[in-house]
């Protein structure tokens, strides 16, 4: 038995699984940190961090990785490079795991980090990234973990893979939180509402009992059924619930077919050469947007339409023209319309012709849905390498000459 | 039917008479409007058959996922920070 890894495989961890893992984890708050020490110390071989906040004051005493003035200056404030830089610092004993970080939101990233991932754990603090990541987990046949807190009450989602099994929109329902609240925004609302948010050991109980999760989902463990483990940290009282198939759940349950993937335009190209090429290749199609894109919104203030043309996570909220203050142009002549919103789109779609795919939530290595008219479905695929996504954090000489594995 | 709500932060219950095709939602609701629950500022609130462990999504009945007369039902709260 491995010296270093004894404990582990007398509990029943295979140091060959992990040793082969590539872990996704989105989210680099209090959540997000304490999961990254465990997977670090877990030894998995490759960790990837996407995070799109910076820190604040409000997050130290939560945050394992909470960077000094001198780290601060090095590195900057971003979360994602952070928290990457000091867990790989952690285990400067070994090269393992790889890390990996990512300044972004998961949406800004598309397909790739799903299609490089063996497990993904989310710690994000927003239902429409959760309901995102779930749909994009089962795309990919990739197993999540999903959890979050409330004070001192915490709980989180195993999700496996297998096709036909719940994923975290059967629990849920639709989505209907309109606008996230940054970390700061959120502790100043539940201050005044008399509500403390998480506590460290909160955050460190959920990341350890979802590591675990995430650890056995590795192992192809507990792989028949989707349950959420609820947890009172205060009173130390646990309940485990299982979650069935919803029938009316409008979530994802399958896997992108992978047999049918066609290579098409680059995401930096216009969508209207998308389109056209999709034609040319599959006949008269539709391409299914894995994330709403919205066309016409009502200027929060002002409530003139304005033109957005941009994903729904993108906007964060509700959209302010320019003369309002926001950065969306109005549409000339046109009262206050309806929120357009479209999920699909096709040659007579009408889109500016300078509007890339990027632009509308298409990233680099995409795989699309596409519907032909005679009904039968298709995967397209948008070239994109995940090397040009993420930034590798690297191993300093020192840590080579401290290695003992 | 007869079904039992219980408290998802203290041992108190809550009867109510809910019909087969009321979802998950609309119980939820009730228990707010009877102040039963507080309405949740982030996150939400789970429901749980305590005897089969099946959760009740907000879209899905009552009488869908097997509720009996004199049931059960625990609720959750599911956070929503990180």
């Amino acid at each position: 038995m491995d010296a270093v890894f004894s404990r582990e495989q007398a509990a029943g961890w295979d140091p060959q699984i992990l040793g082969g893992a590539s872990v996704l984890l989105l989210g680099g708050g209090a959540l997000g940190q304490n999961a990254a020490v465990n997977l670090a110390l877990a030894q998995v071989r490759r960790l990837w961090i996407v995070d799109m906040d910076d820190f604040t004051a409000s997050n130290a005493t939560r945050s394992p990785f909470f960077p000094n003035v001198e780290e601060r200056q090095r590195w900057g404030a971003a979360k994602a490079v952070v928290v990457a830089q000091k867990v790989r610092q952690m285990v400067s004993w070994s090269d393992q795991p790889d890390v990996f970080y990512s300044i972004s939101r998961i949406q800004e990233l598309g397909d790739l980090p799903f299609r490089w991932a063996n497990v993904a754990i989310s710690a994000v603090d927003n239902d429409f990234a959760r309901a995102y990541i779930s749909g994009m987990a089962k795309k990919h046949g990739v197993p999540l973990v999903e959890g979050g807190f409330d004070g001192t009450l915490v709980s989180y989602g195993a999700f496996p893979a297998t096709a036909a099994t719940a994923c975290w929109r059967c629990a849920v329902g639709e989505v209907t939180d309109e606008v996230r609240f940054s970390c700061d925004a959120y502790a100043a609302e539940l201050e005044e509402e008399g509500v403390t948010p998480a506590t460290q050991p909160a955050a460190a109980a959920l990341a350890a009992l979802m590591t675990e999760s995430a650890i056995r989902m590795l192992h192809k463990q507990g792989e028949d059924e989707a349950r959420r483990v609820y947890l009172d940290v205060v009173a130390a009282q646990s309940n485990v619930a299982r979650i069935g198939m919803n029938p009316e759940c409008s979530g994802r349950h399958h896997p992108v077919d992978d047999s049918a993937i066609v290579t098409c335009t680059a995401a930096d190209q216009p969508v209207c050469r998308l389109l056209a090429e999709v034609q040319e290749k599959l006949g008269a199609s539709t391409i299914i947007l894995d994330e709403p894109l919205i066309r016409h919104a009502p200027c929060r203030t002002c409530r003139r339409a304005v033109r957005v043309e941009q994903p729904r996570w993108k906007i964060g909220g509700t959209p302010a023209c320019r003369g309002c203050g926001g950065n969306f142009p109005r549409l000339e002549g046109e009262r206050a319309l309806p929120v357009e919103v479209l999920t699909r789109i096709d040659e007579r779609t009408e889109l500016p012709r300078e509007l890339t795919c990027r632009q509308i939530g298409i990233a680099p290595g995409s795989i699309l849905d596409v519907i032909s008219e005679s009904g039968a479905s298709f995967a397209v695929e948008i070239p994109g390498r995940v090397e040009d996504l993420m930034v590798r954090v690297p191993v300093p000489q020192q840590q080579e000459k401290e290695k003992m594995l | 039917m007869n079904v039992r709500f219980a408290h998802p932060l203290s041992s108190d219950t809550f009867e109510a008479d809910v019909d087969a095709a009321c979802t998950g939602s609309l119980a939820l609701r009730g228990l707010i409007d009877a102040k039963f629950l507080e309405p949740p500022s982030r996150g939400s609130y789970d429901l749980v058959v305590a005897r089969t462990q099946a959760t009740i999504a907000p879209n899905a009945t009552f009488g869908s996922v097997g509720v009996r007369e004199q049931e059960l039902i625990q609720l959750f709260r599911r956070g929503a920070g990180a």
